[in-house]
């Protein structure tokens, strides 16, 4: 009798099951956690996967006024600006996604990106 | 037979599994555009099938705006020439606006009006030359305020007064933004200038939780989070832009067009909601000037929904949002308007 299915197509089916739940997984998995993203006048500088970090360390942005980021594991915060009304510090430490800190005289946004968790906001107003 | 059948449903699957894929990574797809204009940050997220060069329009559109039309400060916008002119022809855009301003001013007793410059100025307010004038000069200032005219194109202001748009700018920048992604297959947007925020869903179903600037907290602090379909959304608070004079007063920027000063109405903070971003921003305005009770009228007159947060800690909602807010910092409390 001749078979309809042949193993190897057994064999290619499931590769291609395996390999449709793979690109799933890294969809959804991608998307847990939130990932600071720094930017100056609009352009993107840097990029931190904040589940990532396992000691505080700073960055110093060459802005004017100078600004100085303090990342953390799970969180990041402007620490330091040479600005006048330091409105990007009082911002303090960004832990959820959409957090965000400006300082407009350095021109300096850092947001955090990642999946709104159920409490979180999609947007703010203010 | 059964096995071909069997071996047909199973390469349908497999074909609906990678084309869904597919689709979801290809609709899904999150673009988000950050940039500075209007003296602010604006941050547009755009998901769907939207080219890239949507959001290079966008970016292009805000600086134009700011430029060339509204910015008081920049010399070739083209309030700034009326200003300098004390009066002129301006673009069909910037009369239809400023006509929508001119019948909100009429509505609301002027507790919105648009030729403040001049008391701005004055005060200098988030400047470097940032002061408490005093009582004949703020006078001097509201002397030649709420005469500026519009008819056709043709605008004049008083000598001693200017246009100052810088109130409405962002919810301006928010209408042009829905009007170019209104163009576009986007499934959803979500434009912030500033504070003033446009939401928009294809999907009429689709809701946003939006959280409100918690006025006594830090800057990524809520009072509230509203849940909200597509619309804009603006607030006007009186802890944004202070200045804290010699005498350890603090003044803030909105000022009460019947006086001069700083308004004071018992609020901190007004969130304004409609299908306009030039009216939630102006709405915003004249609500924190006229205070709660007297908002109610004007609020309806325009069909808008609004929040309020009170110096006693109330957080007061008008228009229907039963259930749709939800209180997120434990010191204030509930009030939902009875309509």
């Amino acid at each position: 009798m001749k078979m309809l299915i042949k193993p190897l197509d057994l064999v290619l089916i499931a590769a291609l099951l395996l390999a449709g739940g793979g690109l799933w997984l890294a969809r959804s998995r991608a998307q847990a956690g939130v990932t600071a993203v720094v930017l100056v006048g609009g352009e993107e500088v840097r990029r931190i996967d904040l589940t990532k970090v396992e000691a505080p360390y700073e960055i110093e942005l060459n802005t004017t006024p100078a600004v100085t980021l303090t990342v953390e594991p799970g969180a990041v915060s402007v620490s330091k600006a040479a600005c006048r009304d330091k409105l990007c510090v009082k911002a303090g430490r960004l832990t959820k996604a959409n957090d965000s800190a400006v300082c407009l005289p350095a021109r300096v946004t850092v947001r955090l990106i990642g999946k709104t968790d159920p409490g979180g906001v999609d947007a703010a107003v203010y | 037979m059964k096995k071909k059948l069997l071996f047909a449903a199973l390469a349908l699957l497999l074909a609906a599994v990678v084309g869904l894929i597919g689709y979801d990574a290809l609709t899904g797809r999150t673009q988000t555009t950050d940039f500075f204009a209007m003296d602010t940050t604006v941050s547009v997220r755009l998901t769907g099938c939207v080219k890239p060069e949507t959001a290079e329009q966008i970016k292009a559109m805000v600086r134009h705006l700011d430029t060339d039309l509204l910015s008081r400060t920049s010399e070739g916008s083209e309030i700034a020439a009326v200003n300098r002119a004390h009066g002129g022809t301006v673009g069909e855009q910037t009369a239809a606006w400023l006509q929508t301003l001119k019948e909100l001013e009429e509505i609301s007793g002027h507790a919105f009006t648009a030729d403040l410059g001049a008391l701005t100025g004055l005060w200098g307010i988030g400047t470097e030359n940032e002061r408490v004038p005093d009582r004949d000069e703020i006078q001097a200032a509201l002397a030649h305020t709420k005469k500026w005219s519009i008819n056709g194109r043709t605008v004049t202001v008083e000598n001693g007064a200017a246009l100052d748009l810088g109130a409405v700018g962002k919810g301006i920048a928010c209408d042009e933004i829905n009007a170019i992604v209104r163009q576009t297959k986007a499934k959803k947007v979500i434009a912030a200038v500033g504070g003033s925020v446009l939401l928009y869903a294809k999907n009429p179903k689709e809701t946003f939780r939006v959280g409100i600037r918690d006025p006594r907290g830090e800057a990524n602090d809520y009072a509230a989070v509203l849940t909200v379909g597509s619309c804009c959304i603006s607030t006007s608070g009186s802890y944004e832009r202070v200045f804290t004079a010699p005498d350890g007063k603090t003044y803030h920027h909105i000022f009460d067009p019947s006086n001069g000063f700083p308004a004071q109405s018992g609020l901190l903070s007004v969130t304004v909601l409609c299908d306009s971003g030039l009216l939630s921003d102006a709405l915003s305005t004249a609500c924190f000037v006229l205070g709660c009770e007297k908002s109610e009228e004007l609020l309806k007159a325009y069909d808008a929904k609004a929040v309020f947060i009170t110096e006693e800690n109330k957080i007061i909602t008008a228009g229907d949002l039963a259930g749709r807010l939800e209180i997120t910092a434990d010191q204030y409390t509930l009030v939902e308007e009875s309509q």
